[in-house]
């Protein structure tokens, strides 16, 4: 049984072999987990972004590059374009005791305020004043983004293994290949099974490689594999329902994408959502992988909270 | 023109009947739903407050005002330092604040995660500081605002997110369903039909390509008039979604042509799909935005989408990335031209 279930495996394999599709699929989502690795430790370096004309106080330039990232341009026209330009980047023009702020006005609510509070500073540095700060830290150096976007990658890599293996079945369909099964030496399981294989293996490699290359500390692999399991499967049964209900391959395409409309839905839903909202996707499986994973990077998941979530 | 009006009708009918250009408007009508009904108009979200309060200090409601915390759950007042310290370890999304008598003066000691840049603590540093100026007697504020756009506070939190949905699922339609097309003609047999009428490759593609940006048409039209409504500037919009489209249809018939079945060729166009959404992620966080990511096609899409949206929009922006769109669609579409003429046969 197991020989002829790894024989269509094997077929699979070979045949995406031949034209590197495996090597794509398998390689994309690590590709994405290094870029994300290697950027986010930029992520909060630039939360202002100015652009000054040339000439403008050296103190004003210094200021501003302590708190995120200054262009110095030709003149007010250059400095009005660039604020035009596709990013959200302020102008800052200064005139005597006054200081101009340009924005393009459509920048990201509360950052205007952020140029303002600066340039306030800088024009009139305090030196008495009622209330003094400092900084201290609990040493957790995992930020959100790294929590969220190796989770956010891991539940969607897991989904598309499922979506494949869909997609194989529904093109075997088409092509009227699924007929040869019933008279070939193989059971319709054993086939389903050793279709399906790739669609739990790929997902388990992809994000044990994940983890490892987003460097997370004290991962529990034997709870991402369950979890990963479960979701591949779920993505599989949601796979095959789509190839039932769908005569031909587009519309069963499209209806995949209206697919991904819960899936982000859930793990955005997850992030931003206050804690109070969240039993509005308690139904949806990709929340509850989600919270899993997000345990598990955070150390807080154990295997009773676990089987009751992955089942 | 008459044979690619030929074709387009062809493909048009086939939309209809397999229900595809149907699946799409109910996706745009979900989209609208989720838009107006979900998603708030304005969801800023603010970081969950844990206090500690000297003994000597004045009582939470004081505090509650001057922290600007509007809603009960997001300030929590603990008894103890090490209740603040333990509950941090619980949340790594808060934030705590230590408030002590020194000295005459109030010390704030603000006990953060560890994962903050020395940029994000010296920027809280000084914000901290400009609101005690702005409180201060006589102070004057040095600063005026000039926005490019002519609307005193900016577009609201929903419209900010629209473009994403603009982007993704009508301006990118193509990319993803332009190949299922193709392979469906080559599986039924159809492109050995339009072999033996006079139509060209070119036609045949072309045609695809015109469904494509019916389509798109149809539902980002649908999605911004029912989310934006009298706010989109339309002329501007219909400009930017014909470029985007054009090129996403491009880039699919192109990356679909190095593949000889339709599994196969989706495989590869959702990875590019995947790596194109991750230009949403620096849209909605502009802190995060390295160069891969700004030298993506869908990073310039977002903010032209967006600049439909203001008062006064940037008219200039918005046809200079549509003309590099248009002419980036016209390599692509040659290039996949080329290829299917060896692959296709027709």
């Amino acid at each position: 049984m197991f020989r002829r279930i790894f024989a269509i495996a094997r077929r699979d394999i070979k045949s995406g072999l031949r034209d590197n599709m495996i090597l794509y699929i398998l390689l994309a989502p690590l590709l994405i987990a290094g870029l994300l690795r290697a950027f986010i430790p930029g992520a909060g370096e630039n939360l202002v972004s100015t652009a000054v004309v040339e000439g403008s106080p050296q103190t004003l330039v210094d200021m501003l590059e302590a708190h995120g990232s200054v262009e110095i341009l030709a003149d007010r026209e250059a400095v009005l374009r660039r604020v035009r330009a596709t990013d959200d980047v302020f102008g800052v023009m200064v005139d005597g005791e006054q200081i101009e702020i340009i924005a393009d006005g459509q920048e990201q609510k509360g950052s205007d305020t952020m140029v303002r509070g600066i340039l306030q500073v800088w024009q009139e540095p305090p030196s008495d004043l009622p209330l003094t700060i400092s900084f201290s830290d609990i040493g957790w150096t995992l930020s959100p983004l790294a929590r969220y976007g190796g989770n956010i990658l891991l539940v969607f890599t897991s989904v598309f293994g499922g979506m494949i293996v869909m997609l194989n079945l529904v093109e075997e369909k088409q092509e009227k290949t699924l007929a040869a099964v019933n008279v070939a030496a193989i059971s319709r399981l054993e086939y389903i099974i050793g279709k399906g294989l790739l669609g739990f293996v790929i997902p388990i490699i992809h994000a044990w490689l994940i983890l490892l290359i987003m460097g997370y500390e004290g991962i529990q692999y034997a709870m991402v594999t369950l979890v990963i399991l479960s979701i591949a499967l779920i993505s599989l049964i949601i796979g095959f329902a789509i190839g039932i209900y769908n005569d031909n391959a587009m519309s069963a395409v499209s209806s995949m994408k209206i697919g991904f409309l819960p899936i982000f839905g859930s793990m955005f839903g997850a992030i931003f959502l206050a804690e109070k909202w969240h039993p509005l996707l308690y139904w949806s499986p990709f929340y509850w992988a989600f919270r899993s994973v997000d345990a598990i990077i955070l150390h807080e998941a154990d295997w009773g909270i676990f089987c009751s979530t992955a089942r | 023109m008459k044979k690619l009006l030929t074709t387009f009708h062809k493909d048009m009918t086939m939309s209809l009947r397999s229900f595809y250009l149907y699946i799409e408007i109910i996706m745009a009508l979900l989209i609208v739903a989720v838009l107006l009904f979900v998603v708030p108009e304005s969801f800023t979200s603010e970081q969950t407050l844990y206090l500690y309060l000297d003994a000597e200090l004045p009582d939470r409601a004081v505090w509650s005002d001057l922290l600007g915390q509007e809603q009960e759950d997001q300030l929590l007042v603990f008894d103890s330092e090490e209740d603040v310290r333990s509950a941090l370890h619980d949340d790594h999304n808060a934030m705590g604040l230590l408030l002590r008598q020194d000295d005459g003066r109030i010390a704030v000691e603000v006990v953060l995660q560890g994962y903050e840049s020395e940029k994000q603590r010296q920027l809280m540093e000084t914000l901290f500081t400009a609101q005690q100026l702005q409180s201060l007697p006589g102070f004057t504020d040095p600063t005026v605002i000039t926005r490019l756009d002519g609307m005193p506070d900016g577009i609201s939190d929903r419209l900010h997110l629209l473009p994403v949905f603009l982007v993704l699922n009508s301006a990118m339609v193509g990319l993803f369903i332009i190949a299922a097309y193709i392979y469906i003609d080559k599986d039924e047999g159809t492109i050995r039909a339009v072999a033996v009428t006079p139509a060209s490759i070119w036609t045949y593609l072309t045609g695809k390509v015109l469904m494509m940006l019916v389509t798109g048409l149809i539902t980002g039209s649908l999605t911004v008039l029912a989310v934006a409504g009298s706010t989109v500037h339309f002329g501007y919009f219909l400009v930017i979604m014909t470029a985007c489209n054009l090129f996403g249809s491009a880039l699919g018939l192109l990356v679909a042509s190095f593949f000889d079945s339709m599994t196969k060729s989706l495989g590869a166009l959702y990875v590019v799909i995947v790596i194109m959404s991750l230009a949403t992620v620096s849209y909605l966080m502009p802190s995060f935005s390295p160069w891969p990511i700004r030298i993506l096609p869908a990073y310039p899409m977002l903010y032209a989408f967006r600049e439909t949206l203001a008062a006064q929009p940037d008219g200039g922006m918005i046809v200079f990335w549509s003309m590099i769109f248009i002419l980036a669609a016209a390599v692509l579409y040659v290039l996949a031209g080329l290829r299917y003429r060896k692959t296709l046969t027709i």
